[in-house]
């Protein structure tokens, strides 16, 4: 789970900071990253880890936290949006950007808490065992939708039998990544020969791959993967 | 005014532990001026005008620059600059007209108050009787 913080004010920052660290359930990771404005918060919302939930004020010098939040919904996976402000008037404003949930300052632990647990309903659910490996994984009745193999991997197997040996032996390493939460999953990911999509590894609570590990269709044909039909067919 | 300017700085203290180094303030007294009698709350919210849009928008580091001098014999001068980096929210314009009716109803035309906007500053001047209690008419007393 990764939180970003924006926040003008660096003790409110403080604040959000230490309650946050109150409310993070046992066991569960959470990074927490900090920005004082909508353009300080680009780079962490455009890096490697993939920003779940926004801790968004409105009032802010530059561009303020409602229009910001009009921007977030643009992205093609937008966080999920909780405002924290002083004001209560922009409430009504805050469904136009159907914003998670909308608290006043200051804030209340208990409050917190709940808005976070808005936000994880709000968050593409797990997918689960949803690997699929292409295109031999397709021929091979595999499963599709979330993995595909990097197109000059040794991992090209010509008959199903042999998909399903690769199929097994990524699923392994998979699940490996998966129970020890690796940092270096992108590294696992790649071995298996196997991509990860952001979605993937956000629903698995992993450290996004990087953009080489994340290929979009353009970059994997230009590989010469295959045609975009090849990919689209997955 | 001696007390107005411990108001100010108290209040300053605290948004300064909001704002940090966003927040720049630059006093300038003369001392003669502190014992200059003036109205309560005159001084507080043109500082914290110069806050609220000199301060509040601006991502880089604000200055507010606060001075109170003599102006002449007969006059004290007060005057609050703010940069400005660019336009503000704005606001209901209360705090600013409340201080002029009262030093209106307290002084008559015996004072000045200036608004001035500048490239990148605004700028609140005012303009007291130095020798002259404000008269105080309260109904309660009268």
């Amino acid at each position: 789970m990764h939180i970003l913080i924006i926040d003008d004010e660096p003790l409110a920052r403080s604040r959000l900071r230490h309650l946050l660290g109150d409310c993070t359930p046992h066991g569960e990771h959470w990074t927490m990253s900090e920005a004082a404005s909508a353009s300080q918060a680009l780079p962490p919302l455009s890096g490697p880890l993939p920003v779940d939930i926004v801790l968004l004020d409105i009032q802010m010098p530059g561009a303020n936290g409602m229009s910001f939040a009009f921007t977030l919904q643009q992205l093609p996976a937008p966080p999920a949006i909780i405002f924290v402000t002083a004001h209560s008037h922009y409430a009504a404003q805050a469904f136009d950007v159907q914003a998670c949930d909308y608290l006043t300052k200051p804030v209340r632990l208990e409050r917190l808490q709940q808005a976070l647990a808005k936000a994880k309903k709000q968050l593409p659910s797990d997918p689960g065992p949803q690997l699929a490996i292409a295109p031999w994984a397709a021929r091979a009745g595999l499963g599709r939708r979330w993995c595909i193999s990097r197109p000059s991997s040794k991992c090209s197997p010509s008959t199903p039998r042999r998909a399903a040996m690769c199929w097994k032996a990524a699923w392994s390493i998979w699940s490996s990544v998966t129970r020890t939460r690796a940092a270096h999953s992108p590294q696992l990911l790649g071995q298996s020969g196997l991509f990860a999509t952001p979605g993937i590894c956000r629903a698995r609570g992993l450290v996004s791959p990087s953009a080489r590990y994340c290929p979009t269709l353009a970059s994997l044909t230009a590989a010469g993967g295959g045609s975009a039909q090849t990919f689209n067919n997955l | 005014m001696r007390e107005e300017v411990e108001l100010a700085k108290r209040y300053l203290d605290i948004e300064q532990l909001r704002f940090g180094p966003r927040m720049q303030v630059r006093w300038n007294i003369d001392p003669e001026v502190l014992s200059l009698p003036v109205p309560p709350l005159v001084l507080q919210p043109l500082v914290e005008n110069a806050v609220k849009h000199g301060v509040e928008p601006s991502e880089t580091p604000a200055h507010i620059r606060i001075s109170l001098h003599r102006h002449g014999k007969n006059y004290a001068i007060l005057t609050v600059t703010n940069t400005q980096a660019g336009p503000s929210a704005p606001g209901l314009g209360m705090a600013l007209a409340n201080v002029r009716h009262r030093l209106q109803l307290l002084y008559d035309m015996d004072f000045q108050m200036e608004q001035r906007h500048k490239a990148h500053a605004f700028q609140v001047q005012l303009r007291l009787p130095f020798n002259r209690t404000p008269a105080y008419h309260c109904p309660c007393t009268s």
